[in-house]
């Protein structure tokens, strides 16, 4: 079962975080829910290292956080995306693209070969 | 713009942490919250199952909490404060360190800011004028003998008329004026005689009225002035139509013609200008006419070295065209030279001192790198003694980066500490100078600025962040080095090897100590002899006055007959004076010089022996000045009236150094003697009449030569000079109001300046050399201080490495006497293969200045300071290799097992 819920590859973090909020503004929790749904659980994130990378986001300009109420009224804090972190995205989805397609074709390749 | 966002996120981590930490706080307790709930409502269990399981999904909130923090970036900075903490209180804890290493680093830093500052702001600075460094001055250098040759006047003519490169060329003189206001009071001011293209040069226009004119320089003008705004203020109440008013400088009366706006001292630092009289060309002969500067301003485009070109050409193609006969005389051996303005000041280019300086200055903050060694070697002995606590820090994940990064900061509360000690000893300093320079009767050049300066303070920062990298880094480095953190688990914690560098240190800096200690101890010595001589003679006997007669500038205008017509005119002035002064009561004797006894200027002098010539003091003194001051002569004759009628070539009387000096001893009545550099030709031969005793007795020139020769001259021909009146039966200060009541009715324009008792001036010299020993003092001191705190913790180290060694030996039975031996051997070593060193540094140091380092006592004095280096250190070694006696075989054994 261990090996369904690989370890959350080191970058890959702020991949998902920057697509989680390129649909909407989110708190901590509400992030790490997401990428929990929509990776159907394979990234297993421990939940506490998501703050600390949303704070190196925070300090390299690629989001911005404000306090909200939530809807059942309490008080949370809210990330957002930055322009910044709308390019910072499209950069990284076309190289993950890359090297993915790159990786798929060797692995197809060595299996044609055995 | 998003490296603004990140620096305005950095910044509010790093200013508001508090508030920062408290939000991470709350999210992260939100996030638990929310988990929590999910859990009961997804899984049905109770809250508090429900929250054990959001808290180990969530992992230690503690070190997350410790990530974002140092995810927010900077967060090294508020470590900064603790570490500053830490390094101060580590200097309380241990108050000799700080002490000793304190003094040595604000010594130091005092040293060699202060030398930045001065020779800065000397030598080097920046004219606040428009394009001040376009402005230059011209001067002639003499090639063979040294110095300058100011008499150019035909050269300024020369140098109007032909050069291109440089434009608004001219000239000043600073001459004394008395300002005699209209009830008849007279006050002595400095005004500058100046060609009106100073001001063209300057380019400062007037605030009031025009600056002077190309026509004011004709002979036949008539006398106008040009005012500061000081002068203005101060004499005129600012009056708006003070143009046009007059004033009386001197014998003529002036018509004020405008003011300069405030701040303007052009050309040195002056606020009175007169028109300096440029005759007709062809009535200028070469070297002839009064001592002048030449200045001009680089013309758009040209260069320095343009200039230069230009000079040299004018002045190669006026030697081709001479008379042969003139090339014998030795005229064109001056080279003309373009420097910078500030050398009408300082006179740096024509000895090609600027070079010099800059090495100077370098030399001076070496201090610092020498100083800071020292106390590199007593931190580090601190340092490994902290040993435990640092391997406490890296056990807690500390890295040896962090670690070397505290000790640099320890180290810089130390540096900047005594920076601060350091540069308020030169605010001190340079205020000093200012106010010896203002107290001299001059006042600082206009670029001069007497306050630290920025640059000043930059400086001193620099050597400070030097010598916390010195002292902090260097030991940190070693000592959190790999061996060190082998031994650190050893129950024995805090014993290091100490490596070759400090061996290297201790040796250098014995070295350094020995070679430049001599000089020090005796330039300081001369200092302090001088501070304290005896002069031998009653100086509180007599008064002492400088006089000054208006129209010093008759001198080569080129009109001859003129001149002499109003020379002669002046003749009875001085004599006049001296025999009233003489009719006075209780008044022994009046004679008159041009310097005070013991001073007088420099010059080289050829003597009649082949190849032979001396540097000498020369002075002008009248017919009664060895018999007022009762000067004893050992061979010869005083002069005699007839010498006195000679109009030309005057025998002269020499001292006794001077027949040591230039005629190493033997006759030196009947020989002769010339001085080369005196003007554009060489002059005749002059007899030696008479040696005198050295004079005043007790005084030895702490720099230059004791040797003198005393030219002789009338009263009736001095324009300016000293007066000396020996006194019976009252003081100097008693008799002082009669000179001042007596000299107006002699001559209105006669001007007395430092009339005080002669006791008081020399009292002023040794005051200035008192400082100049007391200074050197100091730093000598710290030296040596630093030297033998350097050596004792280099002891303490080897006592303690061999702590087991010792105890083994002593547990054998070795005696007390071996043991102690075995330990200072290896001081001993060092200390022997340093002052060997220094040795070796002094004598080649001695010989490369030509022998005027040591002043031929070397062969003495550095074997003597070598000894006592060697004493020193061994006194210092001594403490810690007791210590190694009192180690207990037993407690030794155990502690290293």
């Amino acid at each position: 079962m261990a090996h369904d819920q690989s370890e959350l590859l080191q970058g890959t973090l702020e991949l998902l975080v920057l697509k989680t909020l390129s649909l909407e503004p989110m708190h901590g929790w509400g992030i790490s829910q997401r990428i929990q749904q929509i990776s159907q659980g394979v990234f297993q994130v421990n939940q506490g290292s998501l703050y600390p990378a949303l704070q190196r986001m925070k300090s390299r300009g690629l989001l911005r956080a404000e306090w909200r109420t939530t809807e059942n009224g309490r008080r949370a804090r809210y990330y957002s995306m930055t322009p910044a972190g709308a390019r910072e995205l499209e950069h990284e989805r076309s190289q993950w693209q890359r090297s993915s397609a790159a990786v798929n074709w060797i692995l197809d390749w060595s299996g044609g070969a055995t | 713009m998003r490296w603004i966002a990140a620096m305005r996120e950095r910044l509010r981590g790093l200013f508001f942490r508090e508030r920062e930490d408290a939000e991470t706080r709350e999210e992260m307790r939100f996030h638990v919250e929310m988990e929590t709930e999910r859990i009961m409502r997804d899984r049905g269990l109770d809250r508090r199952e429900a929250r054990r399981l959001a808290c180990v999904a969530f992992g230690g909130v503690e070190r997350y909490r410790d990530e974002v923090r140092d995810a927010r970036g900077w967060a090294w900075v508020s470590g900064l404060s603790l570490d500053f903490k830490l390094g101060l209180r580590n200097l309380i804890k241990h108050p000799g360190l700080a002490i000793v290493g304190g003094l040595g680093m604000a010594v130091a830093t005092a040293v060699g800011a202060g030398g930045h500052a001065v020779i800065n702001s000397y030598f080097y600075p920046k004219i606040p004028l428009h394009e001040g460094e376009r402005i230059v001055r011209i001067l002639k250098v003499d090639t063979r003998y040294g110095g300058e040759n100011s008499r150019l006047l035909h050269d300024l003519v020369v140098w109007r008329q032909e050069l291109r490169s440089v434009v608004d060329v001219g000239a000043f003189r600073s001459v004394q004026r008395n300002v005699i206001a209209p009830s008849g009071d007279a006050a002595p001011i400095t005004v500058a005689e100046m060609t009106a293209s100073g001001f063209r040069a300057a380019r400062v226009p007037p605030l009031l009225g025009r600056p002077l004119l190309l026509a004011d320089e004709h002979p036949d003008a008539p006398p106008v002035v040009v005012i500061g705004y000081d002068v203005w203020h101060s004499r005129f109440q600012g009056d708006p139509s003070v143009v046009g008013r007059t004033m009386r400088l001197g014998r003529a009366a002036h018509t004020i013609v405008g003011v300069m706006p405030e701040g303007f001292r052009f050309p040195v630092s002056h606020s009175y200008w007169v028109p300096l009289r440029v005759p007709p060309a062809e009535r200028v002969k070469p070297g002839s006419g009064p001592s002048l500067y030449v200045f001009g301003r680089l013309a758009p485009g040209a260069t320095d070295a343009a200039a230069q070109a230009e000079v040299a050409v004018i002045a190669e193609r006026q030697r081709l065209a001479a008379d042969p006969a003139d090339l014998e005389g030795g005229r064109f051996r001056f080279r003309p030279l373009v420097a910078p303005y500030t050398d009408v000041f300082s006179h740096a280019a024509a000895e090609n001192e600027g070079p010099v300086y800059r090495l100077m200055q370098i030399l001076l903050s070496l201090l610092m790198v020498v100083v800071c060694l020292n106390v590199a070697v007593l931190v580090y002995a601190r340092t490994v003694a902290r040993s435990a606590e640092i391997a406490v820090r890296t056990a807690l994940g500390a890295t040896r980066r962090r670690i070397v990064g505290q000790l640099f900061i320890e180290a810089s509360v130390l540096s900047g500490l005594s920076a601060l000690v350091g540069l308020t000893l030169v605010a001190i300093g340079l205020r000093l100078l200012d106010q010896g320079l203002v107290s001299g009767g001059g006042s600082p050049p206009f670029w001069i600025d007497s306050g630290l300066s920025a640059g000043t303070v930059l400086y001193a920062l620099a050597l400070t962040l030097l010598g916390a990298v010195i002292v902090g880094v260097f030991p940190a480095l070693r000592a959190t080095g790999t061996e060190l953190r082998m031994t650190m688990g050893s129950p024995g914690g805090g014993v290091a090897q100490l490596g070759r560098t400090w061996t290297f240190l201790i040796v250098a800096q014995v070295a350094i100590a020995v070679a430049v200690l001599p000089p020090a101890i005796l330039h300081g010595g001369d200092m302090l002899r001088f501070a304290n001589q005896e002069l031998g003679f009653a100086t509180e006997e007599f008064l002492s006055a400088q006089f000054v007669i208006d129209d010093i500038d008759l001198e080569g205008n080129g009109d001859a007959a003129a001149d002499s017509a109003r020379r002669d005119s002046l003749l009875v002035t001085v004599p006049a004076l001296v025999s009233r002064l003489e009719s006075q009561p209780g008044v022994v004797g009046v004679t008159i010089g041009t310097t005070v006894p013991g001073d007088g200027g420099l010059a080289r002098i050829e003597l009649d022996v082949p190849g032979r010539s001396a540097r000498v003091r020369s002075t002008n003194v009248d017919q009664e000045f060895f018999n007022v001051f009762g000067v004893r002569f050992l061979a010869g004759r005083s002069f005699s009236p007839a010498d006195a009628a000679l109009s030309e070539d005057r025998p002269v009387i020499v001292n006794r150094s001077f027949v040591d000096q230039a005629l190493g001893g033997g006759e030196a009545v009947g020989r002769r003697l010339r001085y080369p550099s005196d003007a554009d030709t060489v002059k005749r031969w002059i007899e030696i009449v008479g040696v005198v005793e050295d004079f005043p007795a007790g005084f030895e020139d702490p720099v230059e030569t004791d040797a003198r020769v005393y030219q002789l001259t009338r009263p009736a021909e001095r324009m300016s000079g000293m007066m000396f009146v020996r006194l019976r039966g009252q003081t100097p200060d008693g008799f002082a109001p009669t000179l001042h009541r007596i000299a107006p009715t002699v001559d209105p324009t006669l001007q007395l300046k430092s009339v005080g008792s002669l006791a008081t001036i020399y009292a002023q010299e040794r005051r200035t050399s008192g400082l100049l020993a007391l200074g050197i003092a100091v730093v000598t001191a710290s030296v040596l201080l630093l030297s033998a705190a350097g050596i004792h913790a280099l002891m303490s180290f080897t006592v303690n490495r061999r702590r087991r060694e010792i105890g083994i030996r002593a547990a054998l039975g070795a005696g007390s006497r071996q043991i102690l031996t075995s330990v200072l051997a290896r001081a001993t070593r060092q200390l022997a293969v340093g002052v060997g060193v220094g040795l070796v540094l002094a004598m080649a140091l001695d010989r490369i200045s030509g022998g005027e380092l040591l002043d031929g006592k070397g062969a003495l004095l550095v074997p003597v300071v070598g000894l006592c280096m060697l004493v020193v250190g061994l006194l210092a070694a001594a403490g810690p290799a007791r210590r190694g006696l009192r180690v207990q075989p037993t407690e030794a054994l155990r502690a290293e097992g």
